[in-house]
């Protein structure tokens, strides 16, 4: 626990766990992972209920054991902000299929598939006051309703009629980079 | 400007469980005098390191939690000495939501049923009921078929939105968001934080909100204050927090928020040494003296006071005149291209 840093370790060691604070839940986790030393860690939201600087201690430490352990590491997590600090790749999903694969940069600076673009714009950016955030319209679909074509597709502002029928599959586009979207078999940019 | 909430040197110290050290008067300091106040129709952020007491901050005040020492007025009424049936009048006209909505939904009540619920408890039945719920499902932007719905059959963002449905049915003053969009993914939480800027126009709501999310703190909120262990360390606009902050720890908290930009992600930061401290013996002088890079010798002896440091604006730091903590911004850093 020292490790994951808890203030008063010791005494913590006893408490229930709604008497610690979300953080600390979180990072009691983290020590009962990384006390296994993997080849492979695998963290799902690994730092959603850390504050910013403990946050960038913990992503610090499973870079650290990625270094030291030649570990690998799979972050799954919905915090743009982490993927940007930590990955070198990034797989994009939406309602249970990888619509696009790429190089963190190219992720970030040019996203291609409609999905991705909406939600890099989503991001807050703004102060208050300055503007509305963008939104993607309509809901995740529920993923006991089948989808033909495309997963992406109702809510997809660019569809073509090929969207709604046929499932896109995923095409090389670019070095490590990969998009299901129909939209670049017609028109590769 | 009307205060709404005023907490005056409101302390929070849980006892430690007997027994576990076998040693008496041993407390966790969660919240060690914080004094603020909330205008009606502000919305004020609350940031700070996890643990230091920005949940208990939010408990003390609608009394879920009585506070050890202090007072918490709201609307002109000081809670402690407020009568049983004055503190149920003046809950009603607070709401909170909370990070995980499973923890503010029923799991085994329908949306409609747990929805009503706050209604019923105020004596509210029948048409008027009816009336009051399908408009506040309307201002929540939740369809009407999922009203029949079990709070596992939604989604995230749903159930987010049936909690604020809640929260608001009784159309309260206050609205106490804790971490209210970090379980939900980009694109949901943009939707929640529109709507819940457009609640606030719309029905005049006054927002505590807290988050460990810096940008959204940022799109939401007009003032912000900072917590470390249990204190208040600095409190400004929420522009000049982020453009020039006076506390080593808010600049601390700045420059390790992840800005989104996988360019930046060797940027410069400000850290702090070592690891969060005891809140049952917090270091003497000021809290964050052992971890502080800016630390003098008086730090640890002294604890400095939050002091005014311009128009509205506090911190709490002996040596805010002299430093320069230009936040780390997120545009001048080199590019840099990234190797394998
Ligand atoms: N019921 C309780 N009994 C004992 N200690 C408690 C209780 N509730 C909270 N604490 C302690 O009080 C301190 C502050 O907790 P709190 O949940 O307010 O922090 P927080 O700022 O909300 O943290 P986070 O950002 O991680 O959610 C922590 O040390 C926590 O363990
Ligand atoms: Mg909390």
């Amino acid at each position: 626990m020292g490790q994951v840093r808890i203030p008063d370790a010791a005494e913590r060691a006893l408490s229930y766990p709604h008497e610690l604070s979300g953080g600390m839940r979180q990072r009691v986790m983290t020590g009962m992972m990384i006390s296994r030393s993997p080849d492979l860690l695998i963290a799902d939201e690994p730092t959603t209920a850390l504050d910013v600087t403990i946050q960038a201690q913990v992503l610090e430490l499973l870079l650290d054991l990625r270094r030291r352990n030649q570990m690998s590491l799979l972050i799954i997590t919905h915090n743009l902000g982490v993927v940007a600090e930590i990955a070198d790749r990034v797989a994009v999903m939406y309602a249970g299929s990888i619509v696009e694969q790429a190089d963190v940069f190219d992720l970030y600076e040019r996203p291609l598939h409609p999905y991705t673009r909406l939600l890099m714009r989503a991001l807050p950016r703004l102060a208050k006051g300055e503007g509305r955030l963008e939104t993607i319209p309509g809901n995740v679909p529920n993923l006991v309703d089948t989808i033909t074509g495309c997963v992406f597709h109702p809510r997809c502002p660019q569809r073509l009629p090929v969207c709604a029928v046929t499932v896109p599959r995923a095409r090389p586009a670019g070095p490590a980079r990969q998009v299901a979207c129909h939209l670049l078999e017609a028109d590769p940019t | 400007m009307t205060a709404l909430l005023t907490l005056e040197a409101v302390k929070k110290y849980f006892p430690l469980r007997p027994g576990l050290l076998r040693r008496a008067n041993r407390y966790i300091r969660a919240v060690d005098g914080v004094s603020l106040t909330v205008a009606q129709g502000e919305a004020f952020g609350l940031v700070g390191e996890s643990g230091s007491g920005k949940t208990t901050l939010a408990r003390l005040i609608p009394r879920l939690t009585p506070a050890t020492d202090g007072k918490v007025v709201y609307a002109g009424q000081d809670l402690a000495r407020a009568s049983g049936r004055e503190v149920t009048r003046l809950r009603r006209q607070m709401g909170i939501v909370f990070q995980d909505p499973a923890s503010s939904l029923n799991p085994r009540a329908t949306l409609r049923k747990s929805i009503l619920r706050p209604l019923e408890l105020d004596g509210i039945r029948g048409s008027e009921a009816r009336e009051r719920l399908d408009a506040t499902v309307a201002l929540v932007n939740l369809g009407a078929e999922v009203l029949d719905r079990y709070p596992h059959q939604l989604s995230g963002g749903q159930q987010q939105r049936a909690s604020i449905a809640r929260a608001i049915v009784l159309r309260p003053q206050l609205l106490i968001l804790d971490e209210p969009t970090s379980a939900l993914d980009v694109s949901v939480q943009a939707q929640i934080l529109n709507l819940l800027q457009d609640l606030q126009g719309e029905i005049g709501l006054t927002y505590l909100i807290i988050t460990h999310n810096l940008a959204v703190v940022r799109y939401m909120s007009d003032r912000i204050g900072v917590m470390y262990l249990g204190k208040l360390v600095e409190l400004a606009p929420a522009a000049q927090l982020h453009a020039r902050p006076l506390h080593p720890y808010t600049a601390a908290l700045l420059s390790a928020s992840p800005p989104a930009n996988p360019r930046l992600r060797d940027r410069k930061r400000y850290p702090l040494a070592g690891d969060p401290p005891s809140l049952i013996a917090p270091p003497p002088g000021c809290r964050l003296h052992p971890r502080c890079p800016a630390a003098v010798d008086r730090c640890s002896r002294e604890e400095p006071q939050l002091v005014l440091s311009g128009p509205g604006r506090q911190v709490a730091c002996h040596r805010w005149e002299e430093l320069t903590l230009t936040a780390v911004s997120r545009e001048d850093r080199p590019l840099r291209v990234h190797e394998r």
